[in-house]
């Protein structure tokens, strides 16, 4: 339930037009959950751990954008 | 006049000298013209020492159970509870400062962050910036001591479905349930009471399209809500002062 200061049909715009594909890549101790948001690079949506500490990370705050290289396949 | 022009026999003879030393060794020139072109690009950062106090800063929409649309910026609270979880294991980390701009949100995760921030055991201290509306105002209280700038504003109104017209009770009812759940929790953490605040939930002469109060800066001091009004160097202060009371071994509150 949201309580905000913001008129719901405002907050709510574009839920229809977002569908964001979701891909889970494994990270240190847990998961992070990344949206693809071109070639090679993706948005830290959200991260999954069991270690608290790993929550600290600059690289794991959520909206971070990662650069990552694909493995060739062999 | 005399000690000037003495002075310049003195400068003179050294000021040729050094004009000759860059004219016979061009090659060491282009060496320093090199390392510069090297350096170019490269921020100095100051040193700084490793902050013992953390801050974390809820802006935007407080994110529940529901994913909001990506024009909304928003504050996950998946990821602050687990961030609060490691604010009190490490033990490097004395102290935190919770930064509030929000616009409310989820009530469930907005609730689920306060009470986190309040039974966290290290000195926390809040300051209320821009805004700290609806959800934003349990958030601001739940520190061990809360700021808010002059200029800041929190809006206090009640909590409803907008645009429904409540056909059932029962959805009444729930929704009076989660209002006291607020109300109990503000009451609790502040010096408000819960007749002001019930007070200013449903004042009719403020708001032109909703009943609520806006509160700009020194109103939410007055009414009891937050504790003082500052910005950051008082609030970095109380928190110092927090940090140094509990190392000595006293209680904060």
């Amino acid at each position: 339930m949201l309580w905000t200061i913001v008129p719901l049909n405002i907050v709510m715009d574009g839920s229809d037009l977002h569908q964001p594909t979701y891909t889970e890549i494994p990270w240190k101790s847990g998961i992070l959950l990344v949206e693809e948001t071109g070639q090679n690079t993706a948005r830290v949506v959200r991260l999954l751990s069991t270690d608290p500490a790993d929550y600290l990370e600059p690289a794991t705050q959520p909206g971070k954008i990662l650069e990552y290289s694909k493995k060739k396949p062999v | 006049m005399r000690q000037l022009s003495r002075r310049r026999q003195r400068l003179q003879p050294k000021r040729t000298q050094s004009v000759n030393e860059k004219l016979d060794t061009p090659p060491q020139k282009e060496e320093n013209v090199l390392q510069n072109i090297q350096e170019l690009g490269q921020n100095i950062i100051p040193q700084q020492l490793e902050s013992s106090i953390h801050s974390i800063s809820i802006i935007g929409q407080v994110e529940g159970h529901l994913i909001l649309p990506p024009q909304n910026k928003t504050t996950k609270y998946e990821h602050v509870i687990p961030q609060l979880v490691a604010i009190e294991q490490n033990a490097k980390i004395k102290g935190l400062l919770v930064l509030l701009n929000t616009v409310g949100g989820d009530v469930e995760a907005g609730l689920a962050i306060a009470e986190m921030i309040a039974t966290l055991s290290k000195p926390t201290v809040s300051l209320v910036l821009g805004g700290g509306h609806s959800i934003g105002v349990p958030i601001a209280v739940s520190a061990n001591y809360s700021f808010i700038t002059e200029t800041a504003t929190m809006t206090i109104h009640p909590i409803r479905l907008t645009g429904l017209v409540i056909g059932v009770p029962q959805t009444y009812e729930y929704l009076d349930k989660m209002q006291d759940r607020v109300i109990k929790f503000v009451t609790k953490y502040s010096r408000v009471t819960e007749d002001k605040f019930r007070q200013l939930m449903f004042c009719t002469d403020q708001l032109a399209r909703d009943i609520g109060t806006v509160m700009v800066g020194k109103d939410a001091v007055d009414d009891g809500l937050i504790r003082e009004v500052g910005g950051l160097s008082e609030a970095l202060r109380k928190l110092q002062e927090l940090v140094d009371e509990q190392e000595a071994g006293r209680v904060v509150h």
